[in-house]
């Protein structure tokens, strides 16, 4: 007798609540039991995101339009049916989660106005979320995805419930007609999310907003008709995200998260934040009318004294720079393509990321006054007609600091050129020492993996290895391992050169996986041979623990 | 010398008593610390009835709240070994336990048992979950069963 499925509905949703989606909506087949408990399960998702995809030539094709046409009947059925039982029956639903790629504006509307009706009736919504993207081709017809016509009009409905803690919209979804003509409010809403929504102008931002006294999370991107985001009067908002604006005035005290973006919009962005006094985390990305300098970074500390997460993404900054804060746990620089030299002064510093771009040598970083503990991830896109010299430039950079870092290094594909043997000469003596290094090398070239894996292991020697077996490429890793053999057997292969190869140094090698436990090289070895490398492989992580031979 | 450490009745289903010290199962259960907080337990004549709790159970809650009482400053990976030792028990034992840690409203304990009822089911085919729990009749018409496998293919 199964007692697990005896277990009070309420005990059981709560358990589903906590799987994905895709398992809880299994165990609505594995018995008459489970199938019971599944049909009054009160987060309600229906994902129509699939499928909404279709290839140029096909547009006209009018077998595919059917089988498309199909597929939408059947989705907005099964969506249908599930919503009225639950009406029906009287069950409380706690989250409506729709997404649509293909929202037909001409029969869809009164459809998805039912669903909003029984929606906004049930005592104990919590969650609305609402993506509806335009099924542009998908039934055979185009539509302009401009016109406003084409958009969903958001129904008074919506209206009712007063439960609501989180409503995200998404898409060609009209807000405001809504809030012209209704007086808002959702007094415990917690989150809002409008990203694509129709605004039509700033004041229903304001009617919006001022109705949902409680929003501690608000997201806006790229809202159409809305070009100025003004925020006052929301007491408890902790994190906020804005993108695609050309003004942004920001007046919350209590804000403690802020993400500000252009999205790919090319225009000046006018931000104006500083009464934001306990931001704690900025994140910057592609704001052109920003420049990052010393004197902009000195001003960003003065003015937020408790900021301790600065992110930088695609932004205009001078060739050098100094980062120098006390508070600072956090910095990350992506693509910024300017910086050549980048000085790093934060005792407190805890992680620090740097990703550059393949048509630009990374940026010297140099760590001062920056605790042994830093955790440095670096990813180096690596593109074709790519020779290692810049990254071997680059561990020179980072070499003098001779902290023990962590290092993440993410190389994708290259393709080698040339290789000098000078490598030997730029050996800094003594070997920083990193705790750990972490590498996924997905680059296929056997001439490239044995150059790279050398220079690493001139450059550097870690105490630990870590490697995700899933992103590197199986050439890679078998020379790896062939190297970390300690093969001492070929003693001669350096007796005429003046420095002895580096993996003579090497005295030790323990190997850790998880979570398939693998104690040797061997079984590394014969792994790789028995199974094909590719995403689907499962999640495996090999750390190899390095003992040297003490470095002079 | 400190005074000696304060104790608190159990009464299990079977009416067996377990004397368990106060600040243990107060630290754990929000019931029992309710009761202490509202002076509803006197000490002196109090016993607490669990009458939907049998013995072995709460001897095993008991043991769950005392290890956690006294080695919550153990490495995690100790605690969590620990823990998965703790639950190594067969789908009833996992029922009676999650009803008890339920009925006290022990949270970490109940979401301790949740996590493992996620993990029977999370990534895994129809016949593996129904083999897991137990489940012998699933209840279908061999036409329901047969319908689900075709609708639901990527299920099995």
């Amino acid at each position: 007798m199964d007692k697990i499925s005896d277990l009070p509905k309420i005990i059981l949703h709560d358990i589903l609540s906590r799987l994905p989606y895709e398992d809880a909506a299994r165990t609505s087949v594995l018995s008459k039991a489970w199938h019971e408990t599944w049909s009054s399960f009160p987060i309600l998702v229906f994902d129509g995101s699939q499928g909404g995809h279709m290839l140029w030539m096909d547009r006209k094709d009018p077998l595919t339009i059917q089988e498309n046409r199909r597929k939408a009947n059947s989705f907005l059925k099964s969506v249908d049916r599930r919503l009225v039982r639950f009406h029906h029956h009287g069950f409380a639903i706690k989250e409506f989660n729709l997404s649509m790629m293909f929202f037909h504006p001409r029969f869809m509307p009164h459809l998805v106005d039912l669903w909003m009706k029984i929606v906004g009736e049930s005592s104990s919504i919590q969650v609305l979320k609402l993506e509806l993207e335009l099924a542009d081709c998908y039934f055979g017809c185009e539509f302009d995805s401009h016109a406003v016509d084409n958009y969903y009009y958001l129904p008074p409905d919506i209206l009712k419930a007063k439960s609501l803690t989180e409503l995200v919209l998404s898409g060609k979804i009209r807000a405001d007609k809504l809030i012209v003509n209704h007086r808002i409010r959702f007094p415990m809403l917690r989150i809002l999310s409008l990203v694509y929504v129709y605004l039509g102008h700033e004041q229903a931002l304001e009617d919006l907003i001022s109705g949902c006294p409680m929003i501690e999370d608000l997201v806006l991107e790229h809202c159409v008709g809305l070009e100025n985001v003004k925020v006052h009067d929301l007491p408890k908002l902790k994190s906020a995200k804005f993108s695609g604006f050309r003004e942004i005035h920001v007046d919350v005290p209590s804000l403690e998260y802020l993400e500000l973006g252009n999205g790919k919009l090319e225009f000046p962005c006018d931000i104006s934040i500083d009464k934001c006094r306990n931001l704690k985390v900025f994140i910057l990305e592609a704001v052109s009318s920003v420049f990052v300098s010393n004197q902009w970074l000195r001003e960003l500390f003065d003015k937020f004294p408790f900021l301790e997460t600065l992110e930088l993404s695609g932004c205009v900054t001078s060739e050098s720079l100094m980062i120098s804060s006390s508070r600072l746990k956090v910095l990350s620089f992506q693509a910024c393509l300017e910086l050549k030299e980048a000085k790093i002064d934060a005792p407190n510093l805890e992680s620090c990321r740097y990703y550059g771009n393949s048509s630009h040598m990374p940026a010297a970083i140099s760590f001062v006054n920056c605790s042994n503990q830093v955790d440095f991830d670096f990813g180096f896109p690596l593109e074709s007609r790519m020779d290692l010299k810049r990254l071997r430039a680059f561990f020179q950079n980072i070499a003098p600091i001779n902290v023990m870092v962590s290092l993440y290094l993410g190389i994708m594909r290259a393709s080698s050129i040339v290789f000098n043997e000078d490598v030997l000469q730029n050996v800094q003596v003594p070997l920083p020492r990193i705790k750990e290094l972490r590498l996924s090398v997905a680059e296929k070239t056997e001439e490239f993996c044995v150059l790279l894996i050398n220079d690493l292991f001139w450059s550097f020697r870690p105490a630990i290895i870590s490697l995700n077996v899933r992103l590197c490429s199986r050439i890679f890793l078998k020379l790896l391992l062939e190297k970390l053999r300690c093969n001492n057997e070929e003693e001669r292969c350096c007796s005429s050169s003046q420095m002895k190869c580096w993996w003579h140094d090497l005295k030790d090698v323990k190997v850790r996986s998880y979570p398939e436990k693998y104690e040797n090289i061997s079984d590394c070895e014969a792994l790789l041979d028995s199974m094909p490398l590719n995403f689907s492989f499962p999640a495996l992580r090999l750390n190899f623990q390095l003992e040297w031979d003490s470095l002079q | 010398m400190g005074s000696p450490v304060k104790k608190i009745m159990l009464c299990s289903s079977e009416k067996e008593i377990f004397s368990v010290e106060e600040q243990v199962m107060v630290q754990h259960s929000v019931i029992i610390n309710n009761m202490i907080e509202d002076g509803s337990y006197n000490h002196e004549e109090s016993k607490i009835p669990l009458d939907c709790v049998d013995s072995k159970t709460l001897k095993k809650v008991i043991d769950y709240c005392t290890h956690h009482t006294h080695h919550h400053n153990d490495n995690q990976e100790d605690l969590e070994a620990w823990d998965a030792q703790f639950l190594n028990v067969d789908s009833n034992g996992l029922y009676d336990l999650l009803m008890a840690a339920n009925y006290l409203e022990i949270r970490n304990l109940l979401d301790l048992i949740y996590g493992t009822i996620k993990n029977m089911i999370k990534g895994k085919k129809i016949d593996e979950i129904r083999r897991i729990f137990n489940i012998k009749d699933h209840g279908f018409t061999p036409e329901e069963e047969e319908q689900n496998r075709k609708e639901y293919p990527h299920f099995y």
